[in-house]
């Protein structure tokens, strides 16, 4: 139970000032250190906040790429280095191509599997042989190509300086000609049966080993011949 | 402009409206400071934490009418205050004191003789245990049960603590009566 005594201190101090009390409050000192202590902590909060952010970022993108990289280096084939052989050197046909009709920015391989000089040099995984569509051109049906093994290719373009040798005629041999290739972004690289020959990269979308176009009978010709 | 209105612009972080807040209560909250911790400095840093704490945590503030903000705003500085005085050992209270007190009002004495920055001084010239009590009982209307949950004692000692100073504070003024 509270005396008058202490009910009547209660109300002189509440209703004095400090300066009244003799004291002196320095308001503004009191007023920045409020403010710089919400200042610290939301200025603690932030770079912690961004260097969370930027590490995070890094792995995010580095994991990204580390994936496309390891996805890459599965699907590549890489061909190594081979040899072009005159047709001095090798029996068979001899196909002149006229400048025109090269097919730009591909890798040329002359796959002599059979043939002893050539064979641990020559690791082919592409070839290809303009058709005979020009008019007024020497030209004669390519010999077969034969395919060898799959062997990673190498992403040079090189221009043809003396005609192809046609290889002795290999087993599983597809042979193309420009007749067939109706739309120049036909990738047989994305079909897993086409992946098997040499021809496939130049397979029409459409194309089948058994098919009716030119080059499926072509083909059939030469391996009725084997 | 209104406390509700500021306490609203409060919580959407409005710098003006927590300086007009802190211009409003600060004299009442530095004189609550000033009973409980005798130095300056250190009562100033007491109640810049508290209004920091107030602040930051009046999200979960319901203004439910005048002198709402004044009480949990009170509320918090007292907090802060006991805070104070036990980081700094100064609040030494026995578990249980079961010294003579009498449950009886102390008889009146004339305040008119003596000024009140005198009767302050004789508060903060007290063992913070006394002036402890003394102020939650008289100032805070807390019982003696709340102060002695609120300060981890038993409720014979709040009493005895209470007494002694109320014992105390009238012998200061009667002393300082005696002396005019």
């Amino acid at each position: 139970m509270k005396s008058s005594l202490e009910q009547q201190l209660k109300q002189q101090l509440e209703q004095s000032s400090p300066e009244d009390l003799g004291f002196k409050p320095d308001r503004e000192r009191m007023w920045h250190r409020i403010a710089a202590q919400q200042q610290k902590k939301t200025l603690l909060f932030r770079p912690w906040l961004t260097h969370a952010a930027a590490i995070a970022a890094g792995l995010v993108i580095g994991s990204f790429f580390l994936a496309r990289y390891q996805e890459d280096a599965g699907q590549k084939q890489v061909v190594p280095a081979v040899a072009v052989h005159t047709p001095q050197q090798q029996a068979g046909a001899v196909m002149q191509q006229p400048a025109g009709q090269l097919q730009p920015a591909k890798p040329v391989t002359a796959a002599l599997q059979h043939n002893p000089v050539t064979k641990s040099a020559v690791q082919p995984a592409h070839a290809w042989v303009a058709s005979p569509s020009a008019a007024g051109q020497n030209t004669t049906l390519p010999q077969p190509i034969a395919a060898a093994p799959q062997q990673p290719v190498t992403a040079t373009a090189q221009p043809l300086p003396e005609p192809l040798v046609a290889a002795k005629e290999q087993p599983r041999v597809k042979v193309l000609h420009l007749m067939d290739i109706n739309n120049e972004n036909t990738r047989a690289m994305q079909q897993p049966e086409a992946q098997r020959t040499v021809w496939a990269w130049m397979a029409p979308p459409g194309a089948s080993p058994g098919g009716n176009s030119f080059s499926a009978q072509v083909g059939q010709i030469f391996n009725d011949k084997k | 402009m209104t406390e509700a209105a500021l306490i609203e612009a409060c919580k959407r972080k409005e710098s003006f409206a927590q300086r007009l807040l802190y211009d409003r209560f600060v004299d009442k909250m530095y004189l609550l400071c000033m009973r409980y911790i005798a130095q300056e400095a250190d009562a100033e840093e007491t109640l810049s934490d508290a209004f920091f704490k107030f602040f930051r945590n009046i999200d979960k503030f319901t203004y439910i009418g005048e002198g709402s903000v004044r009480a949990w705003l009170s509320k918090i500085v007292v907090n802060e205050c006991l805070m104070f005085l036990r980081k700094k050992k100064q609040l030494v209270l026995p578990i249980d004191d079961t010294g003579v007190h009498s449950g009886l009002a102390e008889q009146d004495t004339a305040l008119d003789h003596i000024q009140t920055k005198d009767i302050m001084r004789h508060i903060q010239a007290m063992p913070a245990g006394y002036r402890t009590v003394l102020n939650l009982y008289v100032f805070e209307d807390m019982s003696h049960k709340d102060i002695a949950a609120l300060l981890q004692i038993s409720e014979s000692t709040s009493k005895s603590q209470l007494f002694k100073a109320r014992s105390m504070l009238k012998q200061k003024i009667t002393e300082q009566g005696a002396g005019h």
